[in-house]
């Protein structure tokens, strides 16, 4: 049964405006749908800018396509036009989608990236930080061990919880931004210490050795564990900044491991006892070259070996990964017949600008997209033959696209395709 | 023939309908045509659609604006009738809120004994699954008989 402490049965009431009583209402459905008995306070919370309906769907909602309007009617799903003063609770926007220097590379072109523009500008209007990436964390909202977070963005989740230590559900566009207006979320799963220990154990045979390896396993265990929490026993320290960005972001792919540990290098799990609350859990996997292999099988869908169209940062590159491909394209040139993607976030690419990455990159050939997703590039002719690093954009690709043909492999193999545009990647 | 199952409430509402029996987790983001509901991912369930229909799944999966393309269906007339899960979450509570329909949590074993085409209603007030007929179970075989995708065929679905 939800109880409402007396702050909140006055938003719920209405005596702090209309907008915090609609969500306010909104999150107490959810909170009971949930089986949640309070709410707790938060104070970050992630949005997600770009993810709407195409634009048809909203005109036909919204004829005006009024910003207000739009947020009303699908963020806080109501009919009634909400006009917003502020967020109470500091918050983040995650990507558009859109590069507003590349409207015709995107799909829905001008129109989209337009009302791309007008969300921007209402977010930053009501009090929300346009970081516009889907890794907030490598932006400047990096939450603390403990911390109680609304995210959405499902590689952002996991990677808050398993490797920061901060507190979030798997928060959906309307539950978070009811938590912005509110500064509430339901006192619920992984904002209880007890949620969060591992219930299955999980014994590597062989190392992952690079990111795409990371990848690979953690396709293959959101694809057979769910919803549950691992704790990887013996796994090394990838001593990169990505690696477990892509294990995150897999996991939450063909799954829902919003929470993982690692003993020896994740917060909550100084060893395995700890991360499974004072005992070694019952339930033992493996994961040896037969599930790493399958995993690849998996996210290799093609048969052509001439490659059209190449994305990397899926999630967002942060610095590290953009100073390593600006090392490896200075100086090369694309083939012809190759398009490079690779999208970023508006902070990094500002330092990217002034350390000379971004000439390095963009004279090779490829094309460097702030702010937006690879996703939302057009592709012109379903027939078109993608590559790329990410595991996530390589599962997404064909249900977002209609791109039948995916490769998957090491940014490396990308690279080679997009300088000699044959496909040459195996699993080593 | 009408067989109650008991399980939990997830959203409030009662409402009858042709179930859609999933056997595996329902995604959001490329999981179906917006515009129809129609299934466009690789699964056993591929190519029907989940408009208007009770559907039953076992977890919610994928991207976390699973919400956000669920709402998108009632935009676009292609909405379910309800939802019936096996292990609800977050995602499923959300977008059983944003859809306002009907949603029960039910365990893994009470869920086998619904088959797609079967006519049943769903009362989230009280959080029961009705079985009130036997459907048109051919459905289901011209599903199962379809050829598995490559990648279905690399990832046995679990039962």
């Amino acid at each position: 049964m939800l109880k409402l402490k007396p702050d909140e049965q006055e938003m719920l009431e209405g005596r702090q405006g209309r907008a915090r009583q609609v969500a306010m209402s909104l999150l107490a459905r959810y909170a009971e749908g949930l089986g949640a008995e309070s709410f707790v306070d938060t104070n970050n919370v992630t949005l997600i800018a770009g993810t709407l309906p195409d634009i048809d769907i909203l005109r036909s909602v919204v004829p005006s396509l009024d910003v207000d309007a739009i947020a009303s009617k699908v963020f806080l799903d109501s009919d009634e036009t909400i006009v917003v003063d502020k967020v109470r609770a500091f918050t983040t926007a995650n990507a558009t989608h859109r590069d507003q220097r590349y409207p015709t590379l995107q799909r829905g072109g001008q129109e989209a990236c337009d009302l791309m523009q007008s969300i921007e500008r209402y977010l930053k209007r009501i009090g929300v930080v346009n970081l516009l990436t889907c890794t907030p964390y490598q932006s400047g909202n990096s939450p603390r061990k403990g911390e109680h977070c609304a995210w959405n963005e499902s590689s952002a989740q996991a990677y808050c919880n398993s490797v920061l230590g901060g507190r979030t559900n798997i928060e959906g566009q309307h539950s978070a931004f009811a938590s912005a207006l509110t500064g509430k979320t339901p006192l619920w799963g992984l904002h209880l210490e007890e949620n969060r220990r591992a219930d299955i154990r999980v014994e590597v045979q062989c190392q992952p050795r690079s990111t795409q390896d990371w990848y690979l396993m953690g396709y293959h265990f959101g694809a057979t564990l769910g919803q549950r929490i691992p704790v990887y026993s013996n796994l090394d320290d990838p001593r990169d900044l990505y690696s477990l960005i892509a294990f995150s972001a897999a996991g939450m792919t063909t799954g829902s491991i919003a929470m993982y540990h690692i003993v020896g290098v994740t917060p909550e799990a100084p060893t395995l006892e700890a991360a499974a609350g004072g005992r070694s859990p019952k339930d033992v996997v493996t994961y040896g070259e037969a599930e790493r292999a399958q995993a690849y099988e998996r996210l290799n869908s093609s048969d052509t070996r001439a490659v059209d169209v190449i994305i990397l940062g899926c999630p967002h590159y942060g610095l590290e990964r953009m100073k390593e491909l600006a090392e490896k394209l200075e100086g090369r040139k694309l083939h012809d017949n190759v398009a490079l993607y690779v999208t970023t976030m508006r902070s990094v690419k500002a330092i990217m600008d002034r350390e000379g990455y971004s000439d390095a990159i963009t004279q090779a050939g490829a094309v460097i997209m702030e702010d937006s997703c690879g996703l939302v590039l057009n592709m012109v002719d379903p027939s078109m033959v993608v590559a790329t690093d990410s595991a996530k954009m390589a599962h997404y690709v064909p249900g977002t696209t209609g791109v039948r043909q995916v490769w998957f492999g090491t940014t490396d193999e990308c690279i080679r395709a997009a300088v000699s545009g044959t496909w040459s990647g195996e699993l080593r | 023939m009408s067989e109650t199952i008991r399980g939990r409430g997830i959203y409030p509402g009662v409402v009858e309908g042709e179930a859609l029996v999933m056997e595996d987790c329902l995604g959001g983001y490329g999981a179906f045509n917006v515009r129809t509901g129609e299934i466009i991912e690789a699964s056993p369930n591929k190519g029907h659609s989940v408009a208007g229909k009770v559907v039953f799944f076992r977890r919610a999966k994928g991207s976390s604006s699973w919400s956000i393309w669920h709402q998108a269906l009632k935009f676009t007339g292609s909405a379910p009738a309800a939802y019936v899960v096996q292990e609800s979450n977050t995602q499923v509570a959300l977008g059983a809120v944003v859809l306002r329909i009907p949603a029960v949590e039910l365990g893994r074993a009470t869920a086998a004994k619904v088959a797609t085409g079967d006519w049943v209603r769903v009362n989230g007030d009280e959080g029961t699954v009705e079985i009130i007929g036997a459907g048109n179970r051919v459905t289901q075989a011209a599903c199962e008989a379809a050829k598995p995708s490559r990648d279905l065929a690399s990832h046995p679905t679990e039962r």
